[in-house]
């Protein structure tokens, strides 16, 4: 009985909201901006790490061994509020390839006008490269097979809460401070490697299959709003954001070495250094409101 | 001068169609599956020391690295079909396909159900003259670094792999067969039984290899 006057209580609410229109303050902002991906590398071991290679290798840099270049991004942003006090804040971001297959979606139930809580869900992608390296020294009286640059494109899945803050929103300027604790894992990818010994029949194979894991990661974002003009109900401003992901994570995976034949194998489960990623991120765009 | 002018262009136009027409009537002529029966064997000694396994023969060969290239024959579809087919072909238009199937294509009609090899000469302290070697055997098609087969226990993929669309486009085909042993020995020799399922049973001998360390 309690269960059908709750429900009805929200049905009553819920239909005179809907006198008043049920999505409102929509906004879609288009912004251009760089990501400056870092992560500390360790010395070769005995194991390959593959988070030794994460971001695209240009120029070799002697202390460090790779140097990373800031990714250019482009970032959509659609931003709603339903039933006033839900606010939802989509995110479709491309890199240079501009291929929308980076997001970041998220919807908050603010408890006050400056205070909320939120939820959301995050995929970026990344590229591990030219980690062939470890397998040309690995062995040195093997031929390598194929010595062509390898590089796969892992996506980072993650999941988050979100608490809110808007220390100023007014007709003008807005900003919001969130703060995003989640957990992400990077997607699962298999690559192998094959050898054959100098002066020799044998020939080896080296099989790789990551796993997933779910680390935790934490990620404040700050955006700014300001007004430039109006026409009617519509305005047109600028945004400004910037953020920076941390995370101490490791890309653990199965390695399988299969000797003269596919069956003559042994897996063992390696399970890697745990290596500091950081992601800087600042972007500039303009947003129209309605 | 303009009559003269018109008669030549007539008679590059007449060339260009007459080579059209047979161009177009060999590329009419349907995909010929031919069924072959392997009736011959032949041998060779390959040293596989360096990146590629690759047939080319020889009877000088590492300690570490021998395998034998065995090329099974239908000497029946031989030279003279084969030499026409490639008239045809080169008479016909190019398929406008970016995989162009095999034609004529050559179908094995018994299978090979068991591959047995025996050494004539010692090995090692452990494998004597005239020993059952077929557990020591590997195989590969060669070309590519993919791990080898085991010859004594995947007998059955080496026919359907000649009938797969890159291999049956010869009345031959060949596979390589790897010692994995080291010959302890200078001199090697090997004598190959090849068993179909139609009850044929091919032999042959290899010639005697030198052996370097």
């Amino acid at each position: 009985m309690k269960h059908h006057i709750w429900t009805l209580i929200f049905l009553i609410n819920f239909s005179l909201t809907a006198q008043n229109s049920i999505i409102t303050n929509q906004e879609y902002s288009i912004s251009i901006g760089l990501a400056d991906v870092n992560i500390n590398r360790f010395t070769l071991n005995e194991n390959i790490d593959f988070l030794n290679y994460l971001g695209i290798e240009d120029d070799i840099d002697s202390n460090t061994g790779y140097y990373e270049y800031p990714y250019i991004l482009v970032k959509h942003n659609y931003k709603a509020d339903l039933f006033s006090k839900i606010a939802i804040d989509l995110n479709l971001i491309l890199f240079e390839s501009l291929i929308p297959d980076n997001y970041d979606v998220s919807a908050r139930y603010f408890l006050k006008p400056w205070l909320g809580i939120g939820a959301g869900s995050m995929l970026n992608k990344n590229w591990i490269s030219g980690f062939e390296q470890y397998h040309k020294e690995l062995l040195p009286d093997h031929y390598l097979g194929d010595l062509n640059h390898k590089q796969i494109k892992v996506y980072e899945l993650g999941f988050y809460l979100s608490p809110t803050f808007k220390p100023i929103d007014n007709k003008n300027f807005r900003i919001q401070i969130k703060c995003d604790i989640g957990l992400s894992s990077f997607s699962q990818k298999e690559t192998s490697f094959n050898y054959k010994k100098k002066l020799s029949n044998k020939r080896i194979r080296y099989y790789y299959a990551t796993k997933e894991n779910f680390q935790p990661y934490f990620w404040p974002k700050i955006d700014a709003k300001l007004k430039v003009f109006t026409i009617k109900e519509t305005s047109f401003g600028f945004v400004l954001n910037s953020n920076y992901y941390y995370s101490n994570r490791s890309i653990d995976y199965n390695r399988t070495i299969q000797t003269w034949t596919l069956e003559n194998k042994t897996s063992t489960l390696i399970r890697s250094h745990k290596h500091q990623y950081t992601r800087f991120e600042l972007n500039i765009g303009i947003y129209v409101a309605w | 001068m303009k009559k003269e002018k018109s008669i030549d262009g007539k008679k590059v136009w007449l060339l260009l169609v007459l080579g059209f027409g047979v161009n177009l009537f060999f590329s009419c002529v349907p995909t010929e599956y031919i069924k072959i029966n392997y009736n011959k064997i032949s041998l060779t000694g390959v040293d596989n020391s360096g990146k590629y396994l690759l047939d080319n023969p020889t009877s000088t060969i590492h300690a570490s690295a021998l395998a034998l290239n065995i090329k099974l024959s239908d000497t029946t579809y031989f030279n003279e079909t084969y030499s026409l087919n490639h008239l045809i072909n080169s008479l016909s238009f190019n398929k406008a396909q970016a995989f162009q199937p095999a034609d004529p294509v050559y179908i094995p009609t018994a299978k090979i159900i068991d591959v047995n090899v025996k050494t004539i000469l010692k090995i090692n302290d452990n494998i004597n003259p005239n020993d059952d070697i077929t557990e020591h055997i590997l195989y590969s098609f060669g070309g590519s670094y993919n791990l080898y087969y085991n010859l004594n226990k995947e007998t059955e993929k080496i026919t359907p792999k000649f009938e797969n669309s890159n291999y049956n486009n010869s009345p031959s085909n060949s596979i390589f067969l790897i010692l994995k042993p080291t010959i302890e020995n200078t001199n090697a020799q090997f004598e190959v039984k090849i068993t179909l399922d139609n009850g044929t049973e091919l032999i042959a001998t290899t010639e005697l290899f030198n052996i370097y360390n």
